[in-house]
């Protein structure tokens, strides 16, 4: 189903595309949250949509009526399975497999290993600042946040830093491109190569990274299929890549264009990390899918075996009955149990590492910004669907 | 100040040693 024509009643059609929707979503979320507070489209494949934090955590810990086959936001094409072979393990998968699939991968985002990853980011965000400094003026989004995350990601992967913009473009063509068939295919088609190539090169030359520590693992006795590692490092590179540097972006545009909170940052450093779950949680990039395994009623809404549902971690976080003032950005909230890295046993792997990236990000940027806004001669524009954030933010430093 | 940990509800998200890791220890799978 395509959707071009405009919505006229968000309850029954919505559509997680519209240019309007994915760049101010929260007035819808606050009207389908007091008058239906799970909407369904038939647009993209058909999905249902919660918006209530209680909703939200209900299904995402409800792995028995729904499961995590697939969690992309557009379901592929119906001529081809679009994903990956081995699927995305362990986000793409239920128990049993889940539990030792995500076993294997948390080890390389502990405190530990994320505390090793921390020189090199900021290293890199210094000198990413440091251009946009000289140039008096630069995109928040593409010169800075895009930058980051991906050439962590690199180096967890042990590839080279000079592919992170191709990375970059595969990822974006699989997540904010899932719309355009023939972009999710190329991209999903070029991660498998690549990914494929890299991991016969580890088999014979192993390092020490992601993919030869799985090559080398064993679960019950057997070693971990090659779909299974290919998968799995595909997941480090989709889920590291566009959910944090839309994070950043997203923190990035708000304190461009709310001086009062920037200045507070500036004079109480302290103050950021309280800050960042708050960026977090008002600006939540990420929704993932579940797949409803046999008919069951939430909330008075038949879902039947085989629908999707979209988890609307950042609908939930803007819910006025867990957050009060839920549409202000408050940088000093303290008690904020968020949804952004969802919740329940699919829960982000990588959070610590995100939240590292989002804490160096923005103090090296503060570091050397204290003042900056918006372009006026130029625009802020976003992506949604799976993940949501600010794709250019053309900035004037002051 | 004593704090405990339930490793029954723990799910090992770390927030502990992120708000006071002079008082928690977690290990590689953020569980304290």
């Amino acid at each position: 189903v395509s959707a071009s024509a405009p919505v006229e009643d968000w309850a029954v059609d919505y559509d997680v595309f519209d240019p309007g929707y994915v760049a101010d979503p929260f007035p819808v979320w606050d009207r389908l949250r007091e008058a239906c507070p799970i909407a369904h489209t038939d647009r993209w494949g058909g999905s249902w949509l919660p918006t209530r934090y209680e909703d939200v955590a209900a299904i995402a810990h409800d792995i028995e009526h729904f499961s995590s086959r697939n969690v992309a936001v557009v379901p592929p094409p119906a001529d081809d399975d679009g994903v990956i072979p081995g699927g995305l393990p362990p986000i793409s998968s239920d128990p049993p497999v889940h539990t030792w699939a995500r076993r294997l991968l948390l080890p390389w985002f502990s405190h530990r290993r994320v505390a090793e990853y921390e020189p090199m980011t900021r290293e890199l965000c210094g000198r990413l600042a440091d251009a946009i400094v000289s140039e008096g003026r630069g995109d928040a989004a593409v010169g800075y946040a895009q930058q980051i995350p991906v050439r962590v990601i690199a180096h967890v992967l042990g590839v080279p830093a000079e592919l992170s913009d191709t990375f970059t473009g595969w990822v974006r063509d699989v997540l904010e491109f899932a719309n355009v068939p023939e972009r999710r295919r190329r991209g999903r088609d070029e991660i498998v190569a690549y990914l494929g190539r890299l991991i016969e090169e580890r088999r014979d030359a192993p390092g020490d990274d992601l993919i030869s520590t799985l090559l080398h693992a064993e679960v019950d006795g057997e070693p971990v299929p090659e779909t299974h590692v290919l998968g799995t490092a595909a997941l480090t590179l989709i889920a590291g890549v566009d959910t944090t540097w839309s994070a950043i972006g997203s923190s990035l545009w708000h304190l461009s264009t709310h001086p009062d909170d920037r200045r507070r940052l500036v004079a109480e450093p302290e103050l950021l990390p309280i800050a960042i779950e708050e960026l977090l949680r008002a600006y939540s990039p990420v929704t993932m899918a579940r797949i409803v395994t046999s008919d069951v009623e939430i909330q008075g809404c038949p879902m039947r075996a085989g629908d999707r549902v979209l988890m609307n971690f950042p609908a939930a976080n803007r819910d006025p009955e867990v957050f009060p003032d839920a549409d202000e950005v408050l940088i000093d909230r303290e008690v904020n149990r968020h949804l952004a890295f969802g919740v329940g046993i699919h829960r982000c792997a990588g959070s610590n590492l995100a939240r590292m990236e989002l804490q160096v990000a923005l103090e090296e940027w503060l570091a050397r910004m204290p003042e900056f806004e918006l372009d006026a001669t130029s625009e802020v524009t976003w992506a949604g669907g799976q993940v949501r954030g600010p794709r250019t933010i053309p900035v004037v430093v002051r | 100040m004593r704090a405990s940990v339930d490793p029954e509800r723990c799910q090992g998200h770390s927030r502990c040693y992120a708000l006071a890791p002079e008082v928690f220890e977690v290990d590689d799978y953020g569980l304290s």
